[in-house]
């Protein structure tokens, strides 16, 4: 019951912290209004005031769900265990069950999906208006062209903030896995926090701090949303390291030593390969979620700066959606390739690895 | 002077004493087993010499150095011991020959090592590879490529075939002929341990 009630207080953290779908669909939320307050400069000691008062709300809600829900387990692919029996169904239920998953996948990956291949290929398109039904990757080329600053940001902006994310949460990650118990128990419960917090409201506080006069060379170029990003999503990095951690343990690394293998060494040959696949997983999901940020960044983006994420919100509001369409698929794409990549990089070494034996 | 002393060595776990004022001598050049049931603290007490825990109070000593105490905890390298975990602990991303060349001290001698116990066919094998005899001497091995004077042993014939038994004590008892190292084993079987010094706990 306890799990239940807190990831239903999770959920509701998530969902009230979520600011790109409203903002997409133009539906007034909290975060939005203070995006509002923020970005138009219409309030912003309000828009402070109700940061930080959120702020105390999350941590309070947060406090008590993240003592409930172990997240860090959740957090390691390699995790074996917890291997339970698996219930035998009846035909009709196994049904049953397969419909309702078919239909939620249909309606929450496969629906948005299609409408954006039929939008982004003209589908729809009149042939005697337009004089064409299949565009083919006209708008893609269009997209393209029009977002080509917008895709470079991104691809120069994530890539380096995950890297420095992931490298940032080692010693955090180690800290959580390996310290005594009471000191890790708060870490987690307050590093497990971070993720509940609205975007625009972490966007608020890098504002407020880039702008100090001493940050100036930071606040105008790209730098100000590497900064962020690796703020935003560090805690992720190390929530999934930490489990890899606690997954390994310190053993291997003390038989090292013992043996005469120096700190270092028993530390980048022992520890670290053992975590590879957690590493290569922080590092993977720092890059996914800051292609894909929305709510901070488009408060703190540097002018003529803007990546794709804050590029497309732009031209869905101004822009052609067959282009927006394109461009958002490509920016799907852009999220898949490392994804897909990380997945056979993984067989390919177990094959090499088998060969090799 | 005893290669490694163990003065009134208590240990627990929360309410639940592992070791209650242990003490032991093992000389220089001995072969020594420590007999005993399950859970009456062996490998405890294995953990409070290697530095893998702090006792709660007594003292070790490992040729005449202070390693272990409630105030001092010599770090692990410091210790010059060798150890066979009773689990193994090997590095399941490193090959067999990868386990010795990463701990020796003289690369030459990884071959020999690798040869005397019947892993040189074996070498570039994963641990996930190996059979289970196979792992136990893959882990006697590196403690031999380590070039450490004293070995310590936990359980080293547990979850063995007969043969194997035989196998791996005639490795043991070759090594104690050559003197590369002087074992002292932590069993809770007596089964012909081939030992110069036998202790039984409680005693």
């Amino acid at each position: 019951m306890p799990y239940l009630f807190g990831s239903i207080a999770l959920a509701g953290l998530l969902i009230f912290s979520e600011y790109g779908i409203p903002a997409m669909l133009t539906v007034n939320t909290f975060v939005g209004e203070l995006f509002a307050f923020m970005s138009g400069f219409l309030s912003a000691s309000n828009a402070i005031v109700f940061s930080f008062l959120m702020f105390i709300i999350i941590l309070v809600v947060g406090w008590f769900v993240f003592r409930k829900i172990p997240v860090t387990y959740f957090f390691s692919g390699k995790q074996s265990t917890h291997r339970h029996q698996t219930f035998k169904m009846r035909g009709w239920l196994k049904g049953i069950s397969s419909a309702y998953v078919l239909l939620t996948f249909t309606l929450v990956v496969v629906v948005p999906f299609a409408a954006l291949v039929i939008r982004a290929f003209s589908l729809t398109g009149d042939p005697k208006a337009d004089g064409e039904i299949f565009s083919g990757f006209k708008y893609f080329l269009e997209g393209l062209e029009y977002g080509e600053q917008d895709f470079k940001t991104t691809l120069i902006t994530a890539p380096l903030s995950a890297v420095l994310a992931t490298i940032i949460a080692l010693p955090i990650a180690r800290m959580l896995a390996f310290t005594v118990k009471r000191i890790k128990y708060m870490l987690f419960v307050f590093v497990a926090m971070t993720f509940v917090i609205p975007a625009t409201i972490f966007g608020i506080g890098v504002l407020m701090i880039y702008n100090l006069p001493m940050f100036d060379a930071i606040y105008d170029t790209p730098l100000i949303i590497v900064f962020t990003y690796v703020g935003m999503f560090t805690p992720i990095a190390v929530l999934i390291l930490a489990a890899g951690m606690m997954r390994v343990g310190t053993r291997e690394e003390f038989v090292a030593r013992l043996h005469g293998v120096g700190n270092f060494t028993a530390y980048t040959d022992i520890f670290l390969p053992r975590i590879g696949f957690e590493f290569a997983l922080a590092f993977l999901a720092v890059l996914v979620f800051s292609m894909a940020e929305l709510g901070a960044t488009a408060l703190i983006m540097p002018p003529g700066s803007s990546p794709i994420t804050t590029g497309l919100y732009i031209m869905m509001h101004y822009g052609n959606e067959e282009r927006v369409s394109a461009i958002a698929l490509m920016q799907i794409m852009l999220v898949f390739i490392p994804v897909i990549m990380f997945v056979n990089v993984r067989v390919l070494l177990k094959l090499a690895r088998r060969n090799n034996g | 002077m005893a290669e490694i002393s163990i003065r009134s060595v208590t240990k627990s776990y929360d309410d639940t004493v592992a070791c209650r004022n242990v003490s032991l001598e093992v000389e220089n050049g001995q072969l020594a087993v420590l007999l005993g049931p399950s859970g009456a603290g062996k490998t405890t007490l294995l953990k409070t010499i290697t530095g893998e825990l702090t006792p709660d109070s007594g003292e070790i000593f490992v040729s005449g150095q202070l390693v272990s105490s409630p105030q001092t905890m010599l770090p692990p390298a410091r210790r010059h011991l060798g150890a066979v975990m009773q689990e193994g602990v090997l590095w399941p991303h490193l090959t067999v020959e990868k386990h010795l060349e990463l701990v020796a001290k003289n690369a030459d001698k990884v071959g020999e090592i690798l040869e005397l116990l019947s892993l040189d066919k074996l070498r570039r094998r994963y641990p996930d590879q190996l059979s289970g005899g196979e792992k136990q001497r893959l882990s006697l091995a590196r403690a031999l490529a380590a070039g450490r004077k004293v070995l310590l042993l936990d359980e080293p014939l547990a979850n063995l075939d007969r043969p194997l038994v035989i196998e791996l004590m005639r490795d043991l008892q070759r090594l104690r002929g050559g003197a590369r190292a002087r074992p002292c084993s932590w069993s809770h079987t007596s089964r012909r341990t081939p030992c110069s010094s036998l202790t039984r706990w409680p005693s």
